[in-house]
């Protein structure tokens, strides 16, 4: 199958196993006994929701192999493959993700201002920013000046 | 280079524009700070345990507040930071955390550090109540309580174009038929509603209105001067602009005694209802472990700045009357309230 | 007239021209919003006169719902949720070298709702305040429904897939304590979510961290940043181009208007409300998306529309027409004063000066936003990488400064990875959006009124406005069907 093909089924299903989690949590709300239930309990609507989603999904996926099917029977024999492309690419977008969520999960423990130049150097890294002096004055200058105008101009906290 | 040094010119304008602004803002409330000498030095009756004085506060302090911008509890909340800010010389802010019932801010306040920097006005439902009928993550254990500040009451209205002008008519309105009239509160788990509850049961009528809970007292009271719902039991300070534009008419105050400003309205006690006639109390609390010489100080300046004339009209601009209970009364209050609460919701 | 002139003192005027500019700022900066500008700066209205304080609250308030659109269109994050709908149009347009025009066109139709808004405050107040006070459970249930039916028209061919989001931003809003009961849902044991996920993470991380990472992945590709040369030179609109919106520009500032009256509704809504019906009622509803400006143009007019109309019930009943207003009750109540019919005979000047501050301010907002179209637009100019890196970490502190929280840190990061994902297979963003803000509404609203009914579904026919909207809401789900069918009924004629 093509390979858009199977990303849609794999996003698909997982809007698919969303909707079955969701309503067996739902299963798990308790239900007090002078709910007002006149308009349903705490359950129904996250109910609703997930049955819709689970529907809509299980649709979609079905839609998604028919298509599929319909297209490779109609296609010309000599259909040329996507182009490769490099997975390099993915690469800066995988080192930035993990930099961020290290970042929200660090940030009380380290403090601000170290952790954002921290994050600041890596993401500015992925960018192709290699030239050591743009490269320095981005990451200690920016989380700086962020820090005063939040802080001190706004009045606005920061971790 | 250029688009660079473009972007830093942006940057310092908007710097400038602000700087301005702030600088500006901050010279009017200067002449605000009341003359309080005894201000730090007083502030520790253990005074003879801690030799140094209390090097407090130093940087900003954050006082947070569960319930949202623009509501009563919010406005308290900044009326005294921006009073004690001035006098105590730093930056007293304050942080909504709403959401929950109270339990977002409180649960933010337990976990915050207990150096003192942080405390939250707190209400009597989010502290006492909410973490009994939920798992929100804190319990009274988690709080050192400071001091009360306010107390308020709750009342009962019904629009006044219903008729009814006296609670025993309501009553026997709502027996007649059962569930078809409702009441709205300020939130699903709001002391409003348990005192509605106990009143109903009280009159042996426990079915006799239905529970609607808004998301604050506003949309309930809306909702009743709108006539989308019969009753509305919310607070004495929400309620009175509509009280006196005549489009609420009030029928009980959930008090022991007749309340100060609505002298006319019966009240809980009198009429017998003994169990429904608590006050609602705001207070400050720190998390647990914050040092006792800060609470104290804290504990202490917010009863001077309770006192104080510019303030308490401030307050009462917003129908709130302060009424101050110190450190060990208050925490007395706190914990004895949460074991109550405990034993009947629990 | 020289009464007019006593409000426009110097004081006044500063704090006016202040007001604006830091709500432009708030406005701009993503994860700060108008409301937490003027929740900030409300402390410092306590010492100042009323009419000053208002001349400033009023100038955060205007510059704050405008400042949003100038990050949608720059980097295709929304500074505020109100200009959400202004990113469809406004950063293609950008990306296309028209950034100057896109910020003209924002801030235009940004003054001219927000004028209009005032002037149906000025004349109409009175006439229109009551209509607020029938709004109970079942209309805002109706109109959380016509919100969310929209979804069928912003999907275009991906309906199902847009559905999908709708539910996703739907479930989302299911988090946090139920809103009847009190009880705990779906919290999974950590109380740090009993108050839900903050909407504006969310947001950052669906528009902005998604374009971060988009652009990161992008990287290499040949020739991605030459076009984005912006044209800065040419960002003045010809009277033509603007005789052209002037329908919209009237209709966007009328539904703006009216949705700012509609008691807790407020421009969060108005912009998609209003960009949805300038798209159906076009010639040409597929440019939408694309960059045409009447998509610009129907989200900001409606969006800052809101402010005047969400006035009207606050000064004539007290009753707050959306979250800034609310604080603004506050604000009269700190002064001593009650909104309501008794301000307006008691204390009529107070009334008067808070018309010509909105005026000033959406005039100040103008000269402004004006003024700084050049330099906006001139930051686009900044290498791809180098900006990309700044709004990256920008958005992780804005979306921290929502509610001072870590957590909602890692919500933008999270909803930017699946926003990111998701983009590559066309799922559509808006109907997640659209969900996180009306879910929370549409189902405490839909309980409420079966209360209210005592169980009965009838309440929701039998009152009048509930219908309209619920019908609305049907015929927004059907009308792009109505349309292709129309469109190749006329596509047959002509080719028979």
């Amino acid at each position: 199958m093509k390979k858009k093909t199977i990303e849609n089924i794999i996003a698909a299903a997982a809007f698919l196993v969303l909707g079955v989690f969701w309503y067996a949590k739902s299963l798990t709300i308790k239900l007090t006994s002078a709910a007002a239930s006149l308009g349903g309990t705490p359950r129904t609507i996250p109910q609703i929701i997930s049955v819709l989603l689970i529907l809509v999904s299980a649709v979609l996926i079905i839609e998604t192999v028919i298509c599929e099917r319909k297209e490779r029977k109609t296609a010309a024999a000599g259909s040329e493959p996507a182009p490769k492309e490099p997975l390099k690419r993915f690469l800066g977008v995988a080192v930035v993700l993990a930099a961020a969520i290290l970042y929200c999960l660090f940030i009380d423990t380290i403090t601000y201002l170290p952790a954002s130049i921290v994050l600041m150097a890596i993401v500015a890294w992925c960018f192709e920013i290699r030239k050591p002096l743009p490269l320095i004055l981005l990451t200690v200058l920016t989380p700086t000046i962020l820090y005063v105008v939040f802080r001190y101009l706004l009045s606005v906290p920061l971790p | 280079m250029k688009k660079f040094l473009a972007l830093l010119l942006a940057a310092v304008m908007v710097c400038a524009l602000c700087a301005c602004g702030n600088t500006a803002a901050t010279t009017s409330p200067a002449p605000e700070a009341t003359p309080a000498p005894e201000a730090a030095p007083a502030a520790e009756p253990e005074a003879a345990e801690t030799p140094a004085p209390l090097d407090y506060p130093t940087k900003t302090v954050t006082i947070i507040c569960p319930y949202s911008a623009g509501g009563g509890t919010d406005l308290l909340a900044r009326a005294i930071a921006d009073y004690v800010g001035a006098k105590w010389g730093v930056s007293v802010i304050v942080e909504d955390q709403t959401g929950g019932g109270g339990a977002v801010g409180m649960s933010a306040c337990a976990n915050a550090d207990n150096d003192g920097y942080t405390v939250i006005l707190t209400a009597l439902a989010a502290a006492t109540i909410t973490p009994i009928l939920n798992d929100v993550g804190y319990t009274n254990e988690n709080f050192a309580p400071i001091c009360q500040v306010t107390e308020m009451v709750t009342a009962l209205c019904v629009n006044s174009s219903s008729g009814i002008t006296s609670i025993e008519e309501l009553i026997e309105a709502g027996s007649a038929n059962p569930g078809a009239m409702t009441y709205g509160t300020t939130g699903a788990t709001s002391f409003q509603n348990i005192l509605m509850q106990t009143l109903m049961e009280d009159a042996g009528v426990p079915d006799a209105f239905s529970h609607v809970p808004f998301d604050g007292g506003a949309a309930a009271i809306t909702a009743t001067v709108g006539k989308q719902t019969d009753i509305v039991v919310a607070m004495v300070p929400d309620l009175l602009p509509y009280i006196e534009s005549g489009d609420l008419t009030p029928l009980i105050v959930f008090k022991s005694e007749r309340d100060e400003s609505l002298p006319e309205v019966p009240c809980a006690g009198e009429l017998g209802y003994s169990s429904s006639t608590t006050t609602t109390w705001y207070g400050f609390a720190a998390p647990a472990g914050t040092p006792e010489a800060i609470l104290d100080f804290w504990s202490d300046e917010v009863g001077t700045a309770l006192a104080d004339p510019a303030l308490v009209e401030i307050l009462s601009n917003i129908n709130q009357t302060p009424i101050y209970k110190d450190r060990e009364t208050f925490t007395e209050l706190y914990n004895n309230t949460y074991a109550q609460n405990l034993a009947v919701l629990g | 007239m020289s009464v007019i002139l006593t409000y426009l003192s110097w004081n006044n005027l500063l704090w006016n021209l202040l007001g604006v500019a830091i709500g432009i700022v708030f406005g701009a900066i993503p994860g700060l919003t108008a409301t937490m500008g003027v929740a900030l700066f409300l402390p410092f209205t306590f010492k100042m006169e009323v009419v000053e304080s208002f001349a400033l609250l009023l100038g955060i308030y205007c510059g704050g719902t405008y400042g949003g659109s100038i990050t949608a269109v720059l980097i295709r994050t929304p500074g505020s949720p109100a200009s959400a709908a202004t990113v469809l149009d406004g950063y293609p347009m950008a990306k296309r070298g028209e950034a100057g025009k896109a910020l003209t066109w924002c801030i235009t139709a940004s003054m001219i709702g927000g004028l209009i808004s005032c002037l149906f405050l000025i004349f109409f107040s009175d006439k229109i305040a009551s209509w607020a006070l029938s709004f109970g459970p079942s209309e805002y249930f109706a109109i959380g429904v016509f919100g969310l039916s929209i979804v069928a028209s912003l999907s275009g061919k991906n309906l199902k897939k847009g559905i999908l989001m709708a539910c996703l931003g739907l479930l989302v809003t299911t988090i946090g304590l139920d809103p009847i009961t009190g009880t705990v849902r779906f919290t999974f044991g950590n109380p740090k979510l009993s108050g839900g996920i903050s909407f504006v993470p969310v947001l950052i991380g669906v528009f902005a961290i998604s374009e971060v990472l988009t652009n990161l992945e992008g990287l290499h590709k040949p020739h991605a940043e030459e076009e984005r040369i912006s044209n800065v030179s040419n960002s003045r609109l010809s009277w033509a181009e603007f005789k052209g919106q002037i329908v919209n520009l009237l209709r966007s500032s009328l539904i703006g208007t009216f949705i700012g009256i509609i008691p807790a509704t407020g421009s969060g809504i108005a912009g998609w409300i209003s960009y949805n019906t300038a798209k159906n009622s076009s010639k040409d509803p597929d440019s939408f998306g694309t960059g045409t400006p009447a998509g610009i143009v129907a989200s900001e007019a409606a969006n800052n529309a809101v402010t005047g109309g969400a006035l009207i019930p606050l000064l004539t009943l007290g009753i707050p027409g959306d979250v800034v207003t609310a604080i603004m009750l506050g604000a009269l109540m700190l002064q001593g004063l009650t909104p309501g019919p008794s301000l307006f005979t008691k204390n009529p000047d107070v009334i008067f000066g808070i018309y010509v501050m909105l005026l000033v301010a959406n005039i100040f907002m103008y000269l402004l936003g004006r003024l700084g179209v050049k330099a906006f637009a001139k930051a686009l100019e900044v290498p791809m990488n180098i900006l990309m890196s700044v709004v990256f970490l920008l958005c992780m502190i804005g979306s921290f400064s929502v509610a001072n929280r870590t957590l909602d840190m890692l919500f933008a990061v999270i909803f930017g990875i699946i926003g990111y994902l998701l983009r590559k297979l066309d799922y559509p963003m808006p109907p997640l959006l659209l969900g996180m803000v009306l879910g929370g509404t549409i189902e405490a609203n839909y309980r409420r009124a079966m209360i209210i009914s005592q169980g009965s579904l009838s309440i929701f026919v039998t009152r009048p406005i509930t219908l309209v909207f619920l019908l609305l809401a049907v015929f927004m789900c059907i009308y792009p069907s109505m349309q292709k069918a129309i469109q190749k009924k006329k596509a047959e004629k002509n080719h028979p």
